[in-house]
């Protein structure tokens, strides 16, 4: 009657826990199910009795009474599925066209891709009960992008050559690829993997243990049978829960295994009746049952229980004396010796569990089945420094038994919560107090123990100090006293002064609109609202920085963005201006000053649903404001020399119905005639032309090439000498202009060509413009809206968008992002909302040697050979040491490893043959292959923080959203 | 990450920095000013026709030879020839010579009662060596500034962020301070203020003052070990006075009292003077004295739009 405990851990950040109570069920604990104590049963359609249990990932595997192993699945949102692909091959011949009567040198009629495989229908069958088709055969109806004819044939002259999509004279061999789904179907259920022998009893099984090969898909799964003997069950993954085979593993001579485990990277090893420690060697990707036992010499007294962590193992030996591995456990199994240092500890204890990070050892003490934990592991103390006792209020039967304790970093800031641990063979309503110390409202964090213990040991809060009521005190406090001073109207002992400070900094302003190249200069910010850029002694650039409509980062090399800039003399068009710094930190502050001050209030802008990624995989929310355009005084330029235009402004808004135009001119004392016109593009639609030597005011238009009617009439107003104001308005219907001098002076003059073409002014002629009033018609009718962005934190590649306000991205790892935060609210991020973000690139490099007769392969290649590291073509020199991060974001998950995932298969060290270097790769070295390349990878990682939230258990390759009706939302992916 | 030592850090040992980001605490600090009446020593009046009194804004968190330049520019046409070439230096309303190094409301809070304006009496004569140090010129400020700040630092980061900082940063520190430039003083000072979610400065830089005995200070740290909690207020006051009775006590700071409870981790970053420390003022609370409710000062409803006059020479 044994309780143990399986917990799982999971490349992401949940942990999870199980149990078994006496009478054989299992619990798990999920901290935040409804129910009081936190743990539930399992939800199981079969009631076994279960005596182990080993899990990872969700998935548990368990020995039942019958000593049989069992799987359970849990039913998940992603459902398990395998593609099964076959080729159905016919040939042509003149009595029967085409058919499966193939000539014997042929493939088979059903086969694989290169046609050595024979897979005929029948050879294709589910694995297991737990398996069922979805669908009958279905017929791949694309090839290479194009659709096929209904049956899906593809033809060719012969069987490896290439495949055409449609018949031609000389096809005398067609083929066809068939498909379908198994999909695994028993969810919730114990299911049991088959026995070594038919017969279960021959020999049954009485351990079982599992863990992930390093970072891979694959999981060990290792079981001891009750013969002492090894089995290891090949296959094992998250799509293939139940393996496919039993191998027996072979152990030196003689000896027994009592235990089996896995260490946190795989590694397994075994611990026998005599208490010697044997652990495997030679694991590769390809050969996950590795090759040879190794035996490490364990500490006096033999060995009992072991349990290894990722650096450390623990070990409780037959005296019940505890004992660590001196060195790391990296180290013991890598120099392959048969000596290990061992250093006691003291304690008296029965078993012992360390978790998979090595910083948490609990151990069942051997009098009183009081649990103990390691106290003071740090990473200059790996062995701790005391025994403390780990729930004081809790009883524990003795014979609970910890084995092995895994992963705990779950306990993220976010794992918080106020449960309490219990047995769980307690009825779920029974509540435990916590051990003393604690308080209602402190965090509690869960450490996930596969063993027989659980704790719920307290932590400190994790997060961030914070904000009380008494800040709201203490500023009410500041502002009623500023109140009582600002009564006192005293001058101010300092002078803001009108110099204002300035922070400057060298950088290269490459000025896109204008096709500039880059100028080296000096930019500055000053007064927190101008940004200056110093070109040269006298040449600057300036803008306000409050025009800057977006700030976007130019690559991932993080050292130079550019601004958008509001540029208010071309319609439409935004200013694009890039910088670039010396580093990245300067870039970095000079880009998060700037979008702090550019961000614009929620008031004026006005956020719309629509976002913006750029190559740096940033993200911006765009919106758009409006600017209000006020009427501006125009500057008078002065004309160029020897033209007898005055005076000549372009209006910037044309001149359309509401449209005033107000002017103050003075006419020399020998003025004959001048003029003003508005003009479009090659015509004018007003020409107002007081002749002062006919006394008359000529109005007209010119169009087409032509001067069109005049009108004459009218009072002439005005006389040489004098200044007049004049207005000109432009209405529903007419051009009127009034002169005023003491009296005004009505003309009107009918529309003849549509005033919206209008685009310049002019003065011509005797007469002196002094100052010039531009009111455009009414600006809500002409308002701008210009298009701002804000760069929301994050890394990503593709983002959708839906229009009820939904967002979801995906990053360059395939992850699913959910945008969280309203876009309606306001664009401050708070801080609650806000969890980690992460991306994963890899960077690859490939080794390249030629195989010469003295020293076999090396990296000498002959003259006209790429570079012995290169990329994929062969013709960039690609060392190691050169690749670099894309900017200080990211961090490196993994160091350099072979790759042995490249398309043409590798053999079992990561490499390819070929002829010659750009040939065709193929895994095993024939007679002529002179070169060879592997790849190597390594994993890179950004992490920040931001408003998003990761959809767990898939990766995508392509999302779109599409909303229905407003009330459901489909989302259409393709998963890989 | 062990369960029984400190907090996590996030994946590979990013940790996310905290800072001070209450800008509205910040500025309402940053602006509070006090209206201070300067007035020439009643013996050192040397002609006939009396000075009247001068009055400035002063801000609360400079030093009192940073604004004097005026006041002493006012006031020497009234004195001796002899006495209009020394140094000024001032005496509060107690009779007691103002120290210059200490920031202008800290004193106020220490020692003028609350009572506005403050009255504060200038002297030309006689500088009382033997309290108070000479402050020739601003730099003699500036290098007490600088000297707090890296203190604070050493304090706060091992003195690390400091060292790296470059001297225009120290210059922008300087004269944001000095010009009341509220944007150039932060943005290098913001720096100084950051600290690990979770974990706080190492120490705190806090000093304390009672009237009886100026300038304490004491090892205080922002998480107490023991009950891995924020040090609040209260307990950070135990370390200066364990036999505290915090009945009989009022502790002022900027003119407010904040409330025991508050984490001193958020009141280093928010309410420091400029000069990074923390400068508590500890009172003898009376009975009956209502901090706001001094003769001068009456509640705003009925003083609309009434206010004291303005100097009348400029």
């Amino acid at each position: 009657m044994a309780m143990s405990m399986a917990s799982h851990h999971s490349n992401d950040q949940s942990g999870a826990l199980y149990g078994v109570d006496y009478s054989g069920r299992v619990w798990t604990f999920n901290a935040n199910s409804k129910t009081s104590t936190g743990w539930s049963m399992l939800p199981v359609n079969n009631r076994l009795d279960i005596k182990r249990l080993t899990s990872i990932s969700g998935i548990v595997w368990a020995i039942s009474s019958d000593h049989q192993i069992y799987v359970f699945v849990p039913k998940r949102d992603v459902p398990i599925r395998v593609r099964e692909e076959v080729y159905e091959n016919e040939r042509w011949n003149p009595v029967n066209n085409f058919c499966d009567q193939l000539l014997p040198t042929d493939r088979p009629h059903f086969s694989d891709e290169t046609g050595l495989i024979n897979r005929d229908k029948s050879y294709i069958k589910l694995p297991s009960d737990s398996w069922q088709w979805e669908s009958d055969w279905q017929i791949v109806d694309t090839f290479e992008n194009q659709l096929l004819s209904q049956d899906g044939w593809t033809y060719a002259i012969d069987f490896p050559a290439n495949y055409k999509s449609e018949k031609s004279w000389n096809s005398m061999v067609r083929r066809r690829k068939l498909y379908h789904y198994r999909r695994y179907v028993a969810h919730n259920r114990w299911n049991k993997i088959e026995a070594i022998y038919e017969d279960h009893t021959k020999e049954p099984f009485v351990d079982v243990s599992v863990s992930r090969y390093g970072n891979s898909e694959m999981f060990c799964l290792w079981a001891v049978s009750v013969l002492g003997q090894i089995y290891f069950r090949s296959e094992v993954s998250e799509n293939n829960p139940e393996g496919s085979y039993w191998h027996h593993i072979e152990i030196p001579k003689g000896l027994e295994a009592c235990q089996v485990g896995v260490s946190g990277q795989g590694v397994p090893f075994i611990v026998t009746w005599t208490g010697s420690f044997l652990f495997r060697t030679g694991l590769t990707p390809h050969n996950l049952s590795g090759s040879d036992w190794i035996e490490i010499g364990g500490p006096t007294g033999g060995l009992f229980q072991v349990s290894v962590g990722e650096n450390t193992m623990w070990a409780i030996t037959r005296d019940k004396k505890c004992w660590t591995l001196k060195g790391t456990v990296q180290d013991v199994f890598k120099s392959s010796s048969s000596a290990a240092e061992w250093l006691e500890i003291p304690g008296k204890l029965k078993c012992i569990s360390v978790s998979r990070n090595d910083q948490n050892v609990l151990a069942v003490c051997d009098e009183e089945g009081v649990v103990l934990v390691r106290y003071g592991i740090a990473d200059d103390q790996r062995h701790g420094q005391q025994w403390k006792e780990a729930f004081p209020e809790v009883s524990w039967d003795s014979i609970s038994v910890c084995s092995r304790m895994s992963e705990v970093d779950s306990i993220d800031g976010s794992g918080d919560t106020s449960t309490a641990s219990i047995r769980p063979d307690l009825p779920p309503q029974t509540q435990f107090n916590l051990s003393s110390g604690s308080e209602s409202g402190d965090t509690v964090s869960l450490c996930w123990i596969d063993g027989a213990c659980l704790s719920a040991i307290k932590s400190r809060h994790d997060g961030d100090l914070e904000v009380g009521p008494w800040r709201e005190e203490i500023l009410t406090n500041l502002q009623s006293l500023k109140v009582g001073t600002e009564k006192f109207d005293y001058p101010n002992a300092v002078e803001s002064r009108a110099s204002s400070w300035s922070k400057s900094v060298k950088a290269r302003m490459i000025h896109k609109s204008k096709k500039e190249g880059g100028v080296n200069g000096e930019l500055e910010i000053s007064n927190n609202d101008t940004l200056v850029f110093h070109k040269s002694m006298q040449n600057s650039w300036i803008c306000s920085v409050r025009d800057v409509l977006s700030v976007i980062l130019d690559s991932e090399a993080c050292i130079s963005f550019s601004l958008r800039i509001r540029n208010s003399f071309e319609d439409g068009r935004a200013e694009i201006v890039s910088f670039r710094f010396s580093n990245e930190k300067e870039c970095e502050e000079w880009r998060t000053a700037i979008v702090e001050i550019s961000l614009k209030p929620q008031e004026q802008c006005k956020l719309a649903n629509l976002w913006l990624t750029t190559d740096a995989g940033e993200i911006h929310q765009c919106g758009q404001i409006k600017i209000a355009e006020t009427p501006s005084e125009m500057d008078i330029i002065t004309p160029a020399a020897g033209d007898n235009l005055k005076f000549h402004h372009p209006l910037v808004r044309g001149f359309c119905v509401g449209s005033e135009l107000r002017i103050d001119i003075s006419i020399p004392a020998d003025a004959e005639r001048f003029a003003f016109n508005f003009k479009g593009n090659d015509d004018t639609a007003f020409h107002f032309n007081p002749r002062l030597d006919v006394s008359q005011v000529v109005r007209n238009s010119y169009d087409k090439g032509e001067w069109g009617e005049e009108e004459r009439d009218g009072v002439f107003p005005f006389l040489k000498g004098q200044n007049y104001e004049i207005l000109f308005q432009c209405s529903e219907t007419h051009f009127i202009t009034i002169v005023t001098k003491k009296h005004k002076f009505v003309f009107a003059f009918k529309h003849r060509i549509l005033p919206r073409n209008i685009t310049t002014f002019t003065a011509v002629g005797d007469v002196t413009v002094n100052s010039i009033r531009y009111d455009p018609a009414n600006p809500e009718d002409v308002e701008r809206l210009e298009f701002i962005s804000n760069p929301i934190p994050g890394h990503f590649w593709k983002l959708t968008a839906a229009s009820n306000g939904m967002v979801w991205t995906l990053s360059y790892d395939m992850a699913v992002w959910v945008y969280l935060l309203n876009s309606k609210k306001s664009l401050k991020l708070e801080s609650n909302v806000i969890g980690p973000i992460h991306d994963e690139k890899v960077f690859h490099t490939y080794e390249n040697q030629r195989w010469n007769p003295i020293s076999s392969f090396t990296s000498h290649g002959l003259p006209t050979d790429r570079h012995s590291w290169t990329d994929e073509t062969g013709r960039i020199k690609l060392e190691k040491e050169d690749i670099k991060l894309p900017s200080n974001k990211w961090n490196w998950v993994t160091e350099w490893e072979v790759d042995f995932d490249l398309k043409e298969g590798v053999d079992k060290d990561g490499w390819q043959y070929a002829i010659d270097f750009p040939a065709s790769y193929h895994p095993k070295k024939n007679l002529r292959d002179f070169v060879r390349r592997r790849r190597w990878k390594r994993v890179c990682r950004f992490t920040t923080d931001g408003p998003w939230n990761l959809v767990q258990n898939i990766k995508l390759v392509d999302i779109c959203i599409w909303v229905r009706n407003f009330f459901e939302m489909k989302n259409k992916t393709k998963n890989v | 990450m062990s369960l029984f030592t400190q907090r996590p850090a996030n994946r590979k040992g990013q940790k996310r920095i905290r800072m001070a980001e209450d800008r509205e605490v910040l500025r309402e600090i940053w602006e509070a000013r006090l209206p201070v009446s300067f007035q020439l020593a009643q013996d050192e009046v040397a002609t006939l026709n009396v000075p009247e009194p001068f009055y400035l804004m002063v801000p609360r968190l400079l030093y009192f030879p940073l604004v004097t330049d005026k006041v002493r520019k006012h006031f020497i046409q009234y004195v001796s020839p002899e006495a209009s070439g020394r140094e000024i230096w001032l005496s509060d309303g107690n009779g007691q010579p103002i120290k210059w190094n200490y920031p202008i409301g800290l004193w106020f809070d220490l020692f003028a009662e609350g009572a506005l304006p403050w009255t504060v009496t200038v002297h030309f004569d006689g500088y009382p060596e033997d309290k108070i140090m000479r402050c020739s010129c601003k730099d003699t400020v500036r290098s007490q500034f600088m000297s707090y700040l890296k203190e604070a630092d050493a304090l706060k980061h091992k003195g690390n962020v400091m060292n790296c900082m470059q001297e225009k940063d120290h210059n922008q520190l300087w004269q944001g301070f000095q010009n009341d430039k509220f944007d150039q003083f932060w943005s290098a000072n913001k720096k100084l203020m950051e600290s690990v979610v979770g974990e706080g400065f190492r120490h705190i830089p806090i000093k304390c003052y009672t009237p009886e005995k100026l300038a304490m200070q004491r090892i205080v740290k922002p998480i107490d070990e023991t009950t891995g909690t924020w040090t609040t207020l209260h307990d950070a006051l135990l370390e200066f006075f364990p036999t505290i009775d915090f009945s009989t006590v009022r502790v002022i700071i900027h003119g407010v009292e904040p409330p025991l409870g508050t984490p001193v981790q958020w009141l280093s970053e928010h309410m420091s003077y400029p000069d990074n420390f923390l400068h508590l003022s500890v009172l003898p609370s009376t009975p009956g004295f209502s901090y706001f409710s001094t003769p001068s000062l009456s509640s705003p409803s009925t003083e609309s739009g009434s206010r004291v006059s303005p100097n009348s020479s400029s």
